[in-house]
């Protein structure tokens, strides 16, 4: 109860534009946001950008936030609606496509259908530098579904894909990252 | 072995990376190039007011002198430090009542953007060059280039857009309460002790009434202050205390419970969900059979609200007329010697009793009188009935009470 009266305080001072709310809402979610933004884009600087172009986003919305659901769900889904923007806007990597001919692993190499890997712990540093391999379209879709929680549905309205191009590319995408994982540990081995 | 899904997400669900001050100190250079205050509503309140001083500078400008001298005039605003202009075209500009409620600061900032910004005063002439055209483009119609200017400060208004409120009646203590709200802003119900509840646009608020006294549903301005649309009261119910003892009374040889109410007003009473006549605020209920029971009272209140209570009682055993189960008829207790159902004696009630004899089933004794109990004689052959055997009794009651059997049967051994 305490951290929520702490927020709403904090929350108040940024409705009031004061410079030390903000900051301190800043610096409560920022370790998070950006590692929400790390995730989809693979550029650190970038995402950095996203991050504060996210909090200006924020700041500007926050008047309309009611405290009836979770804050912090509040502002991930604003920050990973700023990242999938800045992807869109990206004219190098549509995030509508199909096929991703930028991607760094061969998709059409045979990959086994297990998704099972022998691994039992995988470091948060690793599993995000492996999902920063994928294609933009392949990791958006991966990031929504596995990590995000949205479903195949909500994910097709957001990006604008059918749902079939969803599941289609969020089963690619495992199946890269099977890969990405198993070359990082056979060249471990070697 | 483990799917990858839950590999990744386990790994990151709590992935948090180390705070960085400098990411701070560039965010907050950015925000202080988006005129730190100045909320979108202000700005816009400040385009229109940069629009309106324009406008009036071209029209004042233009009914008196030639366009060239226009241009001269312009140069020198933009070229006049601050304190030597706006305040006084400010004055001038026909929006001047609209200009009222904005505060100094946002002044303030409307003064920086025509003195100081370069970009700001690019801006301006372009505006002023649009509104050039209009003004001249519809010299028979001078009047809507004055109303868009006014109108954006007023579209502000919140009072001035429509809101829908249902009327709503007064309500009880304690009651379920719901409102729907079907404007496209937020409306708030004030509740006598002031708590605020927000009813969102397009949604209901589902409460219970816990406040005596007068709710309102309103909204709320942009300084947070309530207005009120809809008001109605909530009364607080009276009381119906439900008193009873713990106990069954058997003073009158009948299970009986008598249950007291604190009301003025008639009461409904039911007995295990069932209806009962009587209206008093003193009642007796007859409880003959083992089991809980629960007794209701319930009636309307002078606010017309509806107020109950109930009392709960659970019957430990059957009632069997209180009879005992065993006699001496030689003995020197005159209580012991005769048997007689105790509750016949107090019970003004008309009956027949028999008594069998169960090694043949005849029926050895047979009264209609209290007063006449079995002192053990078998009517059949006038002798005293052996000892130490079980007789079966049996009474059948003319008239019985309400929700009572008319039989009831027993054993009694005589000693």
């Amino acid at each position: 109860m305490e951290n929520i009266e702490k927020l709403k305080e904090i929350v108040e001072g940024c409705l009031q534009n004061k410079r030390r709310s903000q900051e301190a809402l800043f610096q409560m979610f920022y370790g998070k946001m950006l590692a929400v933004c790390m995730r989809y884009i693979s550029d650190q600087d970038t995402a950095q950008e996203v991050l504060q172009e996210g909090f200006i986003k924020i700041f500007d919305k926050l008047e309309v936030f009611d405290f009836k659901g979770s804050f912090e769900g509040w502002v991930r889904r604003i920050v990973v609606n700023t990242a999938i923007d800045s992807i869109r806007k990206a004219k190098r990597a549509p995030i509508l496509k199909d096929n991703d001919n930028d991607f760094k692993v061969e998709a059409s190499n045979e990959i086994e259908e297990n998704e099972k890997i022998e691994l039992i712990e995988l470091r948060a540093e690793k599993a995000v530098e492996a999902i920063q391999k994928l294609s933009p379209a392949y990791r958006t879709v991966f990031n929504l579904f596995v990590i995000e929680d949205y479903s195949h549905k909500e994910i097709a309205e957001m990006l604008g894909i059918s749902e079939g191009t969803s599941k289609s590319n969020l089963s690619k995408a495992k199946k890269n990252l099977k890969q990405i994982l198993t070359e990082e540990f056979s060249n471990l081995r070697e | 072995m483990r799917n990858i899904e839950d590999l990744f997400k386990k790994s990151l669900k709590d992935h948090e990376l180390p705070y960085d001050k400098k990411a701070w100190s560039e965010l907050s250079k950015k925000l202080d190039t988006r005129n730190p205050g100045a909320s979108n509503g202000v700005k816009w309140i400040l385009g229109a007011a940069v629009i309106a001083v324009l406008v009036t500078t071209y029209l004042f400008v233009s009914s008196n002198e030639a366009s060239k001298e226009r241009q001269a005039e312009l140069t020198q605003i933009e070229d006049a430090p601050a304190d030597e202009i706006n305040n006084e075209d400010l004055i001038k500009a026909p929006l001047q009542s609209d200009l009222k409620s904005t505060d100094q600061k946002a002044d303030k900032e409307f003064d920086e953007e025509i003195c100081c910004g370069d970009e700001a005063i690019v801006e301006q002439n372009t505006i002023f060059e649009e509104r050039n055209v209009i003004s001249e483009a519809s010299t028979e119609l001078p009047q809507p280039v004055y109303r868009e200017v006014a109108i954006e400060p007023r579209a502000k208004d919140e009072t001035k857009s429509p809101l829908y409120f249902a009327k709503v009646k007064d309500y009880c203590l304690n009651s379920e309460f719901s409102y729907s709200n079907a404007n496209d802003k937020s409306i708030y119900l004030l509740s006598p002790s002031e708590n605020l509840e927000e009813i969102s646009a397009k949604e209901s608020l589902d409460i219970k009434l816990e406040e005596k006294g007068k709710y309102q549903i309103g909204t709320l301005n942009q300084d947070q202050e309530f207005k009120e649309f809809v008001t109605f009261m909530v009364h607080q119910s009276s009381v119906i205390q439900l008193t009873a003892k713990d106990y069954l009374d058997f003073e009158n040889g009948l299970p009986e419970l008598n249950v007291q109410a604190f009301s003025d007003h008639p009461l409904d009473w039911t007995l295990n969900g069932e209806k009962i006549a009587q209206k008093s605020n003193s009642e007796n209920f007859y409880l003959f059979d083992k089991g809980s029971y629960i007794i209701k009272a319930s009636t309307t209140d002078i606010n017309g609200c509806q107020i109950a209570d109930q009392v709960n009682f659970y019957v430990e055993k059957n009632y069997n007329l209180l009879a005992v189960n065993a006699f001496t008829p030689n003995s020197m207790d005159q209580r012991n010697t005769s048997f007689m159902p105790y509750a016949l004696t107090k019970r003004d009630a008309a009956f027949k009793m028999i008594i069998i004899d169960p090694s043949n089933g005849a029926v050895i004794f047979e009264t209609m009188n209290a007063d006449q109990p079995w002192t053990g004689i078998n009517k059949n052959t006038g002798e005293l009935v052996e000892d130490k055997k079980s007789y079966v009794w049996k009474v059948v009651l003319q008239n019985p009470e309400k929700g009572e059997s008319p039989e009831y049967m027993g054993t009694v051994i005589r000693l």
